[in-house]
């Protein structure tokens, strides 16, 4: 898929989401009328949909991917739908116009947000009082996936020796958090 | 081969076989190495549970703001819903009045809510504790479903487990039990809290409280949120 597109989800910049978001709502609003499921769970499963298509985004998936993000945001909607369906009425005949194209394997579960034991709980709620700067950093290279490289491609640092600085000095400062 | 360097490869999924021994290695015979994994590994977790929450309410945000502008109609509509509501109106001296229950709205209107957190996946056996819970509930074994959710909520504090409790509670026509739920529920930062309201009028409504019942239908109809038309239709049916 585009890498901009891809790159749009690792930047995060609440104005692109939002116009990726928009841009295929309605029309999918109006394909999934045709299923019989009402407004509610039609946007639960857009929104749903949504943050699988950014995880795929996040962890490489769409990398090899060929289709356009419609496609392949719409192959997800579909695999909700048919799961929805089959749990409303448990036994749903095969509905041929869900047949899924071969190159979109998403897995319902992928917008699972993991749980957190009490140990990681307390490392969230240090994380979040760490400075802005620290928490974009350790962002992009934990929750993204960027590499020390990648991150100044997305960010105003220099050079490799001062992402690395800055991420060290921001481990440290939690670790201080942590011990007092 | 730098240990540190070692574990940014590791957090990034990026080792090679041959540093895959090493670390691997060294995870195994060497504590501080192991220490120091664990460390990192547990605050990628901690990190990407962060930014995946956050990301899941921008989302919901963004779908509650297009909701609303949806529910803005033109004026023409506003005059067909006057004139309905002129003939509904009307129809009250007409038609002998219907008492309904409250148990009878509750029965028609009350759904438990779908599981969100855990799809099940078909073909894939992940026994854990949380699965077997979705799986109790899906399946409509909600007294199962319960003291699994109880559990869970005890060894985590993960807010949706009282969502789906007080579901599982409502189910079973234990409204009483799932009125305090559902209000510490409310008291969370959780993306299911914007239907928690919903489900906590139904509960008001079970227990025959219609005062509260009403105050929470009509939250939930002022914020748009989740079953706002149902919300609508139930308000006026309750007398």
């Amino acid at each position: 898929m585009n890498i901009e597109l891809i790159k749009k989800f690792i930047e995060n910049d609440p104005k692109e989401i939002s116009k990726l978001y928009y841009s295929n709502r309605d029309s999918f609003l109006n394909f999934g009328k045709k299923y019989g499921l009402n407004y509610d769970d039609l946007t639960d499963i857009y929104q749903e949909a949504f943050i699988a298509l950014r995880n795929h985004a996040l962890n490489g998936k769409l990398n090899s991917v060929k289709s356009s993000l419609k496609t392949y945001l719409f192959g997800i909607c579909k695999f909700m739908i048919y799961d929805l369906l089959k749990e409303k009425k448990r036994t749903t005949n095969y509905e041929p116009s869900l047949h899924i194209q071969d190159d979109i394997i998403p897995v319902a579960s992928a917008s699972e947000v993991e749980e957190l034991s009490m140990e990681q709980h307390l490392l969230r709620q240090f994380f979040n009082k760490l400075g802005k700067k620290c928490k974009e950093m350790l962002t992009l290279f934990y929750s993204r996936g960027l590499s020390i490289d990648e991150i100044i491609e997305f960010t105003d640092y220099t050079s490799n020796s001062v992402v690395r600085s800055q991420k060290s000095r921001c481990i440290k400062t939690l670790r201080e958090m942590i011990k007092s | 081969m730098d240990n540190n360097y070692l574990i940014e490869k590791h957090i990034q999924n990026n080792l090679s076989s041959d540093e895959k021994l090493v670390f691997d290695d060294l995870l195994k015979n060497d504590i501080d190495f192991k220490k120091e994994v664990d460390f990192h590994s547990n605050l990628k977790k901690s990190i990407k549970h962060d930014d995946a929450t956050t990301f899941r309410n921008f989302i919901s945000d963004l779908e509650n703001n297009a909701n609303q502008k949806a529910t803005r109609k033109p004026f023409y509509k506003w005059f067909a819903a006057a004139s309905i509501i002129v003939v509904l109106g009307l129809s009250y001296f007409l038609i002998p009045k219907q008492a309904v229950s409250t148990n009878t709205l509750f029965a028609s209107y009350f759904e438990p809510y779908r599981n969100v957190v855990t799809p099940i996946v078909r073909g894939e056996n992940m026994q854990d504790e949380k699965t077997l819970a979705f799986i109790a509930y899906e399946k409509g074994e909600y007294q199962t479903a319960i003291i699994l959710f109880s559990k869970l909520y005890s060894s985590t504090k993960e807010p949706y487990y009282l969502f789906y409790k007080a579901n599982a509670l409502l189910k079973l026509e234990r409204a009483k039990e799932a009125i305090p739920l559902l209000l510490d529920h409310l008291k969370t930062n959780d993306t299911l809290t914007k239907k928690t309201n919903w489900y906590l009028a139904l509960a008001y409504l079970k227990i025959k409280d219609k005062m509260k019942a009403k105050e929470l239908l009509k939250k939930v109809i002022t914020t748009n949120a989740y079953h706002n038309k149902e919300a609508k239709e139930l308000l006026k049916k309750i007398d």
